[in-house]
Order: C-alpha cells, then structure tokens, then sequence
C-alpha cells in the first residue's frame, strides 16, 4: 500500500489525493493532510519534508466547533486567567502542542508563526512540546495564531503556567549562573594549588608564593560571595527558625575553611584551603542544579494535563423573530439563560431541562456507570455528558456554584488536610548535622586547649569530610532514575516525594467505575426465547443502535459477529427506554424490559420471571410476536485490573473500594478482582469522609481514581494515582499519572517505589557508616583537608552509582 | 619567572571574558532547549522555496 507522504500512513485504495511537493506529486491519505501539506508548500517551508525525522502526525479536521472554541479564547474575561500583558500593550501567553514529533516541527513552526504580522515572538522548547507567544491584540487574535498552527497540522492549547514558568526559569538560571561561575573560579583557584599538591611549594621564589596566596583568595572571593548564596541563605533561614539543616553545616565548613586560609595568608603560617572551597561549593550545586532539573520535568508534565479548555456554549434566544441560537463563551453565560446542549457534548452548567428527553452519563460525577434519563423538570449537573438527543436547559448555577465548584471546595479542604511526607533522609541529615557540628566544636576545643596549631585542619577536614553530600545527594539521585525508570513504563510521576509514601503505604483505595472497570459496559450473557442462534440476535440489535452513542450501542458494535450486517429503517429513539425499528420487514423493539411492556405489549410479570429483577443492565428484543431474547451486560473489568489487586495485595497491602455506583454492581467488581472490603453508593464527601476515617486509624492510604467524584478523595490521600483518560480536576491532583500504562502501572510503580526506598537507605546506611569511620580518622588530625575533599567526593560517587542501579531493573 | 605576571594577567582576562560568555547565554536561553540547536543548523532559511517572497524575522 502506498503511504502517506504526510502522516506515512497507508493510502485507501480509492484515494486519488496529492500535492505536489518540490515539483514531484506526493500522496496523500486524507484532506487533512493534503490541506496541511498545502499549506505548508504555500508558506514556502517545504524543507520541512526534507530534513525531518518522523513523520507528521494525522491531523484533526477542523470542525466548527473547535473554531468555536478557539474564538472563545479570544474573551477578555477568559484571557485573564492565563495570558500576561507586557510593554507596550503586547501580550504574551504558554502553549502546548501537541503534533511536535521531531525538530523539523519546531523549525517548521516558527518559520511560518514569526512571520504572520501581530506575532511579535514565538519560540518553541522541544523538550517540554511548549511555545511561548508574544502577540500585539491590536493586529491579531490568538484565535487566528492557533488556527495558522492547525493549519500546519499542530494543535495548540493555552495553559494557565505563565507565573509558575518564570519562577521555575528564573529559578534554574539563578543555580546555572552559580554553578558556572563556581566552576570556573574553582578551576583557577586549583591551578595555582597544584605546587601544593606535588609538594614543589617550596621550590616556589617567597614573592610569588605570596602573590600566588594573594591570588587564589581572590579567585575564591566569587565563589563565596556569589555562588555559595544559596547556603548561606539557606543556613540563615535555619537558624533563624532555631534549626539546624545541612546548609549550616555547609556554610560553616565554608566559612571556617575561608576564614582560616585568609588568616593563614595573612600570617604567613599554616595551610590554605582555598581549592576545598571552591570544589566543595561546586559539588553542591552541581547536585542542587540537577535535583531541580528532576522537579522542572515533573513540573512540565503537570503543564500538559493543566490545559485550558476553551468553554463554549449555544445559547437560545427566543424574540419576536422566533429562536436564535449564538456560540458564546461560558463566562458570558448568566442565570436563567436558555442553553441548547447537543448530543455529544458535555454540559458545562448546571441546569434544569426545559425542553427535550435525553439519557445523560454522570458517570465521571457521580461513579454511576449507567445513564440516567432527563426529561422536562429533571436538574442536570455540570460536566456530565448528553448523549441521545438535544436538550433545551435553563441555568440554575454558573461560577462558584456549580456542583464542580462544589466538588473543587472539597478538593481544597482535602489538600489543607494533606499528611505531608516527612523525607527519611531529611530527618537523619537534622541529626547527622547537629552531631557533626558539636564534633567539630569539639575537635576544636581539644586542640586550642592543648595549644596545638593543627586546631584549623582538624576542625576544617571534620566539616568536610562529613560534608553530608552523599546524605544529600542520597535521595534526589535515587528520585532522578525512579523517575526516568517510571516515565519509561508509561507513569507520570508528578509530586517527588510522592514515591516514599507509596512504599510506604498500608492501604490502596481502588475507586469502581473508570477505574477498576472500563466504565462501559460489556455484553456477558444472552438469554434466547424462540430465536435459536445468538449473532441473529446481536445482528438485529446492533442493526437498531447502529446511529446511537448509548453505551449498550457501544458495547453492541464491539461485539461485531461474523453474520451479514443488517439495515433498520424508521428507527424510533426513546431516550433512556429503548429503540425501535423496521428491518427485513418486520418491526422489532430493543430496550429495558418496560419499554417492552408498553411499546411490544409483552406482560410485565412473564418478563420479571425470567429475571432475578437486576433491570439495571438488562436489555430485551423482542418483534411483534413476542420476546426474542435478554441480553446482560456488566461493567467491564480493565484488563490487568485483577492482576495488579493481586500484586498489591502479596505486598501487603489493604484493598478497598470506594465507589458512587450502586451495591450490587460494585460487590460484582469487588469479586473479580479479589479485594475484601468496599463502600458502594458513596458521593464524593462521603469518600472523603471514608478515606479520612481510615487515615485517622493510621493508615497511610494510596488512592487510585479517575473521576471529578474522586478528586476530594486524591487531594487528600496520602498518594493519589489517576489513569490517562481520567478528568483534568483528577488529575491536577494526582501525584502520579498513568500516562502510557494501565492500570498495571500501579504495581509497577510500587515496585520501583520500594526499590527507591530500598537505594535511598542504602545510601544512607553508607553515608552513616563513611562518616563514623572518617570522622576519628578526621579529628585525630591524621587526614588533610583535601585529602577529606576527596573522600567525600567518591563517597558521593558512590552514592551517584548506586542510584543508577534503579535505571536497569525490569 | 616574571613571564607568571604576564601569564595571570591574561588568565584573569580570560575568565572574565568566559564569565561574561556564560552569562550572555544563560540570560539569553541557550540551555533550556538542547535538542533543537543540534537541528537547526540544517534547516536554515536556503530550505525555503525559492519562490516564495524572502521574509525575515
């Protein structure tokens, strides 16, 4: 098959698309590409196709509603929340693509967005798929730059990061400029220490020793004022808290060294430690710089879940003329406005029907997996989907009181009452440092009270030697390859700590619906009555509900059988009951078992006898003779679910599940994954209520949800995983996202988790036990300071290498 | 030994010249993308068609 020379996709054999690309007529799958490849070619940036590296990703048609949706973006009231005004009346705002999938896109977008007039910058990072734009409103919209990217086949959407994206740039840029200067200060410095450490000192003409020592301190002037700030900051923030931390261990070790060569200069007796220093100072900010690095990748994955979605809503207006209807955006939208809601489409406020009948899934509101009918006089709540026919609503709630406003409320009381981690390594290094300090103090007492000049080195090469490097670098250096090894196996790990409170973890809180199980359901059974073969039936059935987005009609179409397909005509959809419809003649029904009794005339007690009354997920079809056949459909497990139960459980963890959805369908999950306790029919703060109960027995609880029912509950956990396809309010609060794998990932990210742990106290067991072997060997006087930097340094090595071990495990 | 004199003086110049060098490309966001630079150089404007009206930024 010929592919696309777009997206590389195969061609379907009919297709007789092309564009000519450097005079040579390429193929081309779909309009969607040829438009985009057009556009390309007429932007004169053909030399995309020739130095690019992956091929372009299929682009999405551009519908009207997405162009609603874009020119939405253009409110003033909406652009407050994340587009920043500059100099000279410019503005400037973040976006995500998404379609980047190799440099050539980067050049490829730029190239065409710097040259449309009113874009005044626009500069892609390919590393985090984001852009940065700086637009003059007075000549263009940000409508019209995101459809010149849609039409080069990227979408882009605006993300509420700006602030926390300058703070963090600004943030790497003060630890670089630090650690460059520290760098190159300390290379200079330890240049002119190279006499001493081949013992030709003394070979040295005393002139030049004193300019060289004149010198050096000099060099180490930088280092100390400029780049050792952030300890010394760092200690002042401690002690003014009556705290020790191991900053202040750090600057004093700084601070001594310093002070005791100056005065070794001055007098003209005794060592200079100046090359300590500087090296000293690099080390740490080295280690500091890419613990950072660690925290700004989590942070960027945070940003692509963070988007804004353009809110956009058909409102009715009724005049003399008769109805209108207008696409405006949310914010313009007020209290007892008439708003058109499509199928398809989720309801974005609160409401109560005036007009219509339709089936509506709450599903990711309430964790009920089945949908339930609206009609006239029903409320409807926001964020749950329509899905049969139009409905005409009246606004009950905008803003602050909508039920997801509500639902955020919760959220913010979860988080305020969030246990926080307490790092192990933290704890110990407070110990570590006061022990350390007090030997020092020590050290130097015992010396200058036997009068002895060896009082500086001691004091100095006790400092150092200790120097909690390795403590410090013991767990960002585990945290950096668990979170690679995690990323690598699909999981999205968002909060750092967050891996030590899953090893740690004595319960999982599984919730039902969307997360355990698929949330649609799945045909298990089928009953016949007087119809022998059951592909006739599923034939028949699938041949009704062929148009519809039902889940039943979903589950139908996925049970495709090998038999011939069959056509219906004069279909009739009753929302929420059934469907009726013409095939080969005769007339079939298909729906719950009352809409059989009222539209087949089947008697409702024969039905019930067939049945042990579970009508929730229970479909019949019947023809004008009578009934034909049950079907029994059941919330489908997710493949992996009951493996990864049992792997949580052989850690020894608690399972329980807490769900919205009714008894009986969230005890039938219960058995199949194997898990002891669960809680049906619970809204979203009694799930917060039943995980604060369990974290008030001393529980440290892990929770694993997906919808806007679950994030009170995941603000509060102790952990909190969402799935991929999980609502965005889930997932801003989730601390690790499963954004490649399934529900698997869980396990595997306890069994990295305990292996975190498992590295972090190994380095901190050698950390502890470097230190009591070096720290008599230190206050004996027996070892120098430089040799005591070197012990640290491939103490510290160690540590690096040991960490690394997590990359390579499976 | 007099030639250390002329030796530090340049050393001096030198590492503030490279401080300055780091400084310049720090503040200018010379390492927050590394990925693209490395591409860059092959797809400078000579990719653009001919025919099309030459713009610049």
């Amino acid at each position: 098959m010929v592919a696309c020379f777009h997206c590389g996709e195969g061609v379907p054999g009919a297709s007789r698309l092309s564009t000519e690309i450097a005079g040579v007529a390429q193929p081309m799958c779909c309009r969607g590409c040829q438009a985009v490849a057009e556009a390309i070619v007429a932007m004169g940036l053909a030399g995309y196709y020739t130095h690019r590296s992956q091929n372009a990703e299929r682009p999405r048609e551009l519908v009207p509603q997405l162009l609603d949706e874009m020119s939405a973006l253009d409110d003033a009231k909406l652009q407050r929340g994340f587009v920043l005004a500059t100099d000279g009346g410019r503005c400037t705002t973040s976006l995500v693509l998404d379609g980047v999938t190799c440099a050539a896109c980067v050049w490829l977008i730029e190239s065409a967005l710097n040259r449309v007039e009113g874009i005044h910058r626009f500069t892609v990072n390919y590393a985090t798929r984001q852009a940065q734009v700086d637009w003059d409103p007075g000549t263009t919209q940000l409508s019209a730059i995101l459809q010149v990217l849609y039409r080069l086949g990227f979408e882009a959407y605006p993300f509420n990061a700006a602030e926390r994206q300058a703070l963090l740039a600004k943030e790497s840029r003060y630890y670089l400029r630090r650690l460059g200067i520290s760098a190159l200060f300390g290379m200079q410095v330890m240049m002119i220490a190279t006499p001493f450490y081949f013992e030709t000192w003394a070979e040295v003409e005393p002139q030049y020793q004193t300019l060289l020592l004149y010198l050096s301190l000099l060099l180490t002037l930088p280092v100390l004022t400029y780049s050792a700030q952030p300890f010394w900051m760092g200690a002042w923030r401690a002690l003014r808290r009556r705290q020790v931390s191991m900053d202040v261990s750090i600057a004093s070790g700084i601070a001594l060294a310093f002070a005791g060569s100056v005065a070794a200069v001055v007098t003209r007796t005794g060592e200079v430690y100046f090359d300590s220093v500087t090296m000293f100072t690099t080390l740490l900010l080295g280690s500091r710089y890419i613990e950072l690095l660690v925290r700004q990748h989590a942070t960027s994955q945070l940003d692509r879940i963070a988007r804004i979605l353009p809110a956009v809503v058909t409102r009715l207006r009724k005049n003399a003329a008769g109805t209108t209807t207008e696409v405006v955006p949310l914010t313009q939208i007020e209290l007892a406005d008439r708003v058109l809601i499509r199928p398809g489409e989720t309801i974005p406020v609160d409401g109560t029907v005036r007009a219509g009948r339709s089936t509506v899934n709450e599903g990711v509101l309430t964790g009920e997996s089945m949908p339930v009918v609206k009609t006239v006089g029903d409320a409807v709540i926001s964020g749950s989907t329509n899905i049969d026919s139009a409905l005409e609503l009246a606004v009950s709630a905008v803003g602050e009181q909508t039920f997801i406003a509500h639902v955020m409320r919760l959220i913010e009381r979860g988080q305020a009452s969030k246990p926080m981690a307490i790092r192990l390594a933290n704890r110990v290094a407070a110990w570590f440092v006061l022990a350390v300090l007090s030997l020092a103090v020590l050290t130097a007492v015992y010396y200058l009270l036997r009068g002895s000049p060896q009082w500086l080195p001691a004091t100095v090469a006790v400092l150092v030697i200790s120097c909690p490097c390795a403590l410090a670098m013991s767990t960002p250096t585990a945290m950096i390859a668990a979170t690679a090894t995690l990323l690598r196996r699909g999981v999205a790990l968002i909060r750092l700590d967050a891996l030590e409170s899953l090893a740690s973890a004595t319960h999982v809180v599984f919730d039902k619906t969307g997360t355990l199980t698929t949330g649609r359901p799945r045909l298990v059974r089928i009953d016949t009555y007087g119809m022998p073969d059951e592909s006739q039936v599923l034939a028949l059935a699938a041949a009704l509900e062929q148009h519809s987005e039902h889940p039943i009609a979903c589950a139908l179409r996925a049970e495709r059988t090998a038999g011939a397909p069959q056509f219906a005509t004069d279909i009739v959809n009753t929302p929420g009951e059934g469907i009726s419809g013409v095939i080969a003649g005769e007339v079939y029904y298909f729906g719950s078992l009352a809409y059989l009794t009222a539209h087949a005339g089947i008697p409702t007690e024969s039905l019930w006898a067939l049945t042990d009354g579970a009508d929730h997920k229970l479909a019949a079809l019947a023809s004008r003779t009578g009934l034909l056949a049950i079907l029994q459909f059941e919330d489908e497990l997710r493949s992996g679910a009951r493996e990864t139960v049992a792997t949580l459980r052989a850690a020894g963890k608690q399972i329980v599940i807490l769900s919205g959805d009714h008894e009986r369908a969230v005890a039938a999950a219960a058995a199949g994954v194997g898990a002891a306790s669960f809680v049906a029919g619970l809204k979203p703060d009694g799930k917060l209520a039943a995980l604060a109960s369990l974290q008030a027995q001393g529980a440290v609880v892990a929770v694993v949800g997906d919808g806007v029912n679950d994030a009170p509950m995941l603000a509060q956990a102790d952990i909190s995983i969402t799935l991929n396809d999980a609502v965005d309010v889930a997932k801003l609060h989730a601390d690790l996202v499963l954004i490649g794998a399934g529900i698997e990932g869980v396990a595997s990210a306890l069994s990295i988790a305990l292996m975190t742990r498992r590295t972090v106290r190994q380095n901190l067991g050698w950390a502890i036990v470097y230190n009591v072997l070096a720290l008599p060997l230190a206050m004996s006087g027996l070892v120098t300071p430089a040799v005591a930097a070197l012990g640290m340094a491939s103490s510290s090595l160690l540590v690096v290498a040991n960490a690394a071990r997590i990359r390579r495990s499976n | 030994m007099e030639i250390i004199l002329l030796l530090i003086a340049i050393s001096l110049v030198l590492v503030g010249a490279i401080a300055w060098a780091f400084f310049w490309a720090v503040d200018t966001g010379q390492f927050e993308d590394l990925d693209v630079a490395a591409a860059e150089i092959l797809m400078d404007d000579d990719a653009v068609d001919s025919g099309a009206e030459p713009t610049r930024r």
